[in-house]
């Protein structure tokens, strides 16, 4: 007993340190906002799709097979013999649900830890601040955004699946639950996208935000696919993408081997030589992702692991904040 | 070292360039080693990168390896001095280098260096030897060959060859460049299978060959041979020369007040250089007892040659030969001559005339032996002895130790007492003949022209002279008369001829008097060695001529006596370096000695006198039989230059010959490649520099980044 709350408090400390002061700062002025309506269940601040349970009427549409009977209109019925299902509108609470990426590439990280960062058991191990380390300081400052708005958040840990679930909930103590939860580390394989978007949409039903954490290097058809499948389910998503500062610039100052963190290839070559080329494909493939999101509606951002997280966060919250409230106003 | 037909002067440095291909490798492989894996996520992008690049990189690192590599070999190949070989790059072939070293006289004289003419030959044959192949063959001619072992034959021991240069020294001999490139010549006629240098080492200062003396026309021209010479002295050196030294009188009597003439002598002096200021120099000549004798010549500004009396020192004491030495300046070979100066005690003279009882007595105005008599012994104190025989009693015992024979009546001689006097002639006596006053027809002179071998022609008759002919000197350096030849007019302006044999002297005749029609009086056939045959073609008495009355019968008789005396004794001189059979002498067994010690024998065929002085004739029997002096040829010392332009002219005649400069001096047989691969390797390092700045993948500063530095998209 006493060993799991020192692991407790070890934990509590560590989130605390993830949510550094500038980070909190920049955050708080935004607010968590689902720019697609998401079914709530709680009254909060996020629009619910939610209708019969609402309290602004929305639209009529058919009825199919499976809608709940109790929001047949009766009286379009009686006078069209038709049977028609109200729709509502009303304020929902939001379900968050991070998907924290914890495949191997994500132990990669070249910036030199400093005092009072806080730490995963990645960066302990690599001496450096990972990519993963960068999720979750991502991830941890979402769900305390998300918490202060009564929201509900839920953690799902993947690589080439579902590796940890915290269930969705709201309180102080699931930011705590959620903070333990990513004090881990990355896995030795892969990332498998398709399994681990088939796993979670298996599990969540309801509308919710999803929050992907990872750094996307995985076949671009893989990406698609899986945002595919979430938007099939009008799941709203918010593609973080997280790339180290060395992975951006491919900056080498002589000939170095690679080692394939997640492909079993190793390979001398003296990077300048192939920068450009480097450069190119990793544009290529960060705009291909980037195309994708906007086919689909979604956010995307690069996070880059030299640069602090609130920021970054900052920009996009407001930026979807200014969607939102034109949207309406639309 | 050779690469086929390439020469490493410093294979060495070719060796330790190779060495250093290395270099870039170990670099290469040390840069792949030091670092550790990184452990990389995005490595698909690398490998994408990678495969995309794969061939360029290859390719461009294969090319700046290369080209590092390269850097090294060339500049190691440039510090091993390379030189192609005449038979281009993949020559096979061999070269045959012919080292022609002027070791004549004039390249021994040392200059303001303190070194000789032919220390810097030596040092250039060195040079170029040092230069060849370990295949090439070397031989040597020396340019003046009187020292025959010092030619080498072509062979490939280099270091043999070194040795047989280092033991060249000059000679006392002039250069014989005709000789010398015939030589080479033959050596390349003897293999013609591969490339010959012909490599001439000299200063072609006058005395190493004149160009105007004749070379073998066109001896080299395949275009297998390479001539090559050296550039011609530019500096001029000054010093004077003697180049001959004639005693009046090589025989001389020691006594009856003429012995002085023995001590008188005309040395012609000559000056090289250039500049020719006016100056003194110091004649001195010494004896075998150590006289000396010495005088100043002045001379005047831009005067080359002059001809000095000078006063020898006769060991008049000593009787016999007497050998000389006369030196100008430093004594170098050509500043010094040696003569010998004969003395006796006596002249015998042998008259040959019809001896006459009493009854036969002739006038005194018609005995022409009478008149002989008196003007060869006009006064009792005069050490000639005369003796009178009849010329048909002669025999050749009359004429042992005899000097002078005057034939009087030849008219009376048999053919065997012509013969008598064909050998006393020749073994170096005087005959002198005149014809005989009471014929008118002279059927003697057929066989005196057969018996003595002339090419002469008389008329048979006695030539009446009416009016009577005077007498003029005809201007001849070898005439008898040539020591009286100021006081001659005054003596031969009262002298009337009024009968005479006509004589044509042919070609080996000289006519000291004529007529003053152009009748000769006086003819002169001399060979050294070989006596001396006069003729007066008129006889001594006055119904012939006034001469016996006159004050030149004396003169005449005395001076025909000892000036054909002087004549027809061998010349007891021969050259430094010409071989003996060419010396017109005598001499073919015993030996000459040199007071040094050396030796030479006189069976040899190709025997050379190598050095000046006076050598001592040693019979078979070993006993002293004579001395001989031997002198170089002065013109072997000239030290005056000869322009480029004219040499160049000059061995043109022979072939295609370029100056060989500095660079071929070193280059040896080929063309140095040393300029061409500096020419490479800055190439190379400029390509290098370029190629590292264009491969080298640029600076991060320098290109740009993908834009996620933390931005959202």
């Amino acid at each position: 007993m006493s060993s799991e709350g020192d692991r407790s408090s070890q934990a509590s400390r560590r989130a605390e340190a993830y949510l550094a002061p500038e980070t909190l700062s920049q955050l708080a002025p935004f607010e968590l906002r689902a720019r697609m309506i998401v079914e709530g269940v709680r009254s909060g601040l996020h629009r619910s799709p939610h209708q019969g349970m609402a309290v602004e009427f929305d639209q009529h549409r058919g009825y199919v097979p499976g809608d709940d009977l109790r929001h047949l209109d009766w009286k379009v019925f009686g006078r069209s013999d038709r049977l028609t299902i109200k729709q509502y509108q009303q304020e929902t609470n939001l379900d968050v649900v991070l998907l924290v990426d914890a495949s191997a590439s994500l132990r990669f990280g070249t910036l030199p830890v400093k005092e009072g960062w806080g730490e995963t058991e990645a960066s302990r191990i690599m001496g450096s601040w990972t990519k993963f380390d960068h999720a979750v300081a991502t991830s941890v400052a979402l769900s305390w955004l998300a918490l202060q708005q009564s929201d509900r958040v839920g953690l799902i840990v993947f690589a080439d699946g579902i590796e940890g679930v915290v269930q969705r909930a709201s309180g102080q103590g699931q930011w705590r639950r959620i903070v333990s939860a990513l004090n881990t580390r990355p896995v030795e394989h892969g990332t498998n996208l398709t399994k681990t978007t088939e796993q979670v949409l298996g599990r969540i039903t309801n509308r919710a935000i999803f929050v992907l954490v990872s750094d996307l290097l995985t076949d671009p058809e893989e990406i698609h696919s899986a945002l595919a499948r979430f938007r099939h389910h009008r799941q709203d998503v918010l593609c973080l993408q997280v790339l180290d500062q060395q992975e951006i610039s491919f900056d080498f100052s002589g000939p170095e081997q690679f080692q394939g963190l997640e492909v079993e290839r190793r390979l001398k070559v003296d990077p300048r030589s192939i920068r450009e080329a480097y450069l190119e494909a990793l544009g290529r493939h960060i705009d291909g992702i980037g195309s994708t999101c906007t086919q689909f509606g979604y956010d995307h951002l690069v996070m880059n692991t030299h640069s602090s997280v609130g920021p970054a966060l900052g920009r996009l919250l407001a930026r979807r904040s200014i969607w939102l409230k034109r949207h309406r106003a639309g | 070292m050779i690469v086929p037909a390439l020469i490493l002067v410093a294979p060495w440095m070719a060796i330790v360039g190779i060495a250093c291909v290395a270099v870039p490798i170990i670099i290469h492989l040390l840069s792949r080693r030091r670092r550790p894996p990184i452990a990389w996520a995005a490595m698909r992008f690398v490998l994408e990168a990678w495969r995309a690049r794969r061939r360029r990189l290859q390719l461009q690192q294969l090319l700046l390896l290369a080209v590092r590599c390269l850097i090294p070999v060339v500049l190691g190949l440039a510090l091993a001095q390379p030189l192609l070989s005449n038979d281009g790059l993949f020559g096979t072939s061999g070269t045959i280098v012919h080292l022609v070293i002027d070791n004549s006289m004039a390249s021994g004289g040392l200059d303001d260096t303190g070194e000789t003419p032919l220390d810097r030959h030596q040092a250039e044959a060195y040079a170029v030897i040092e230069s060849l192949n370990q295949g090439d063959e070397v031989g040597v001619i020396p340019l003046s060959q009187i020292h025959q072992r010092h030619s080498i034959p072509a062979q490939r021991d280099h270091s043999a060859v070194r040795e047989g240069i280092k033991r060249i020294t000059t000679t006392h001999g002039p250069a014989n460049l005709s000789q010398a490139l015939d030589e080479v010549a033959r050596r390349i006629t003897s293999d013609t299978s591969q490339s010959h240098r012909v490599v001439l080492l000299s200063e072609f200062r006058e005395g190493s060959g004149r160009i105007d003396e004749p070379l073998p026309p066109d001896l080299f021209q395949s275009d297998r041979i390479q001539l090559e010479y050296t550039a011609p002295a530019t500096t001029s050196i000054e010093q004077v020369r003697i180049i001959d030294v004639t005693p009046l009188r090589r025989l001389a009597l020691r006594q009856g007040g003429v012995e002085s003439l023995a001590s008188q002598s005309l040395v012609r002096l000559e000056r090289d250089g250039e500049q020719l200021p006016e100056t003194t120099t110091t004649l001195t000549a010494m004896s075998s007892s150590g006289r000396q004798t010495s005088r100043q010549v002045n001379w005047q500004g831009g005067v080359r040659d002059v001809v000095v009396d000078f006063l020898l020192p006769v060991d008049v004491e000593d009787g016999g030969v007497s050998p000389i030495r006369i030196e100008v300046g430093v004594a170098a070979p050509a500043q010094q001559r040696h003569l010998l100066v004969e003395m006796q005690d006596v002249l015998r003279v042998v008259i040959l005339d019809r001896e006459r009882l009493g009854r036969d007595q002739l006038p005194l105005e018609l005995d022409s032996a009478n008149w002989l008599q008196r003007a060869l012994r006009p006064t009792t104190e005069l050490p000639i002895e005369i003796r009178n025989i009849d010329p048909a009693a002669i025999v050749s015992g009359d004429l042992l130790d005899v000097d002078a024979v005057f034939l009087l009546r030849p008219d009376l001689l048999q053919t065997e007492g012509w013969r008598d006097i064909e050998a006393f002639h020749g073994h170096g006596g005087l005959v002198m003949v005149m014809p005989p006053g009471d014929r008118a027809v002279h059927g003697w002179t057929d066989t005196m022209i057969e018996t003595m071998n002339l090419d002469w022609s008389f008329s048979p008759e006695t030539q009446l002279l009416d009016p009577p002919e005077g007498l003029v000197v005809t201007d001849s350096d070898d005439s008898v008369l040539r020591i009286i030849g100021a006081e001659l007019p005054n003596l031969l302006e009262p002298v009337e001829v009024h009968q005479i044999l006509e004589v044509d002297p042919g070609l080996g005749g000289s006519v000291s008097l004529r007529t003053d029609t152009g009748r000769p009086l006086l003819v002169t056939e001399s060979k050294p060695g070989r006596g001396t045959l006069l003729l007066l073609t008129t006889s001594p008495r006055l119904d012939w001529t006034s001469l016996p009355a006159k004050p030149l019968m004396v003169p005449l008789i005395q001076e025909s006596l000892r000036g054909g005396l002087h004549l027809g004794r061998g010349k007891q001189s021969i050259v430094v370096g010409r071989p003996l059979l060419q010396s017109e002498q005598d001499w073919t067994h015993g030996e000459l000695r040199h007071p040094d010690g050396t030796s030479i024998l006189l069976d040899d065929s190709e025997a050379v006198i190598d050095r000046p002085g006076s050598w001592l004739l040693i019979g078979e029997n070993g006993v002293h039989d004579g001395r001989i002096v031997a002198n170089v040829d002065p013109t072997g010392g000239d030290l005056d230059r000869q322009s480029a332009e004219a040499v160049e002219a000059w061995l043109a005649e022979t072939g295609s010959w370029s100056v060989m400069n500095e660079q071929v001096k070193a280059a040896g047989p080929g063309r140095s490649l040393v300029w061409i691969l500096l020419s490479i390797l800055a190439v190379l390092l400029v390509l290098e520099s370029l190629l590292s700045r264009w491969f080298s993948p640029r600076g991060t500063d320098a290109m740009s980044t993908i834009g996620y530095a933390g931005a959202t998209s």
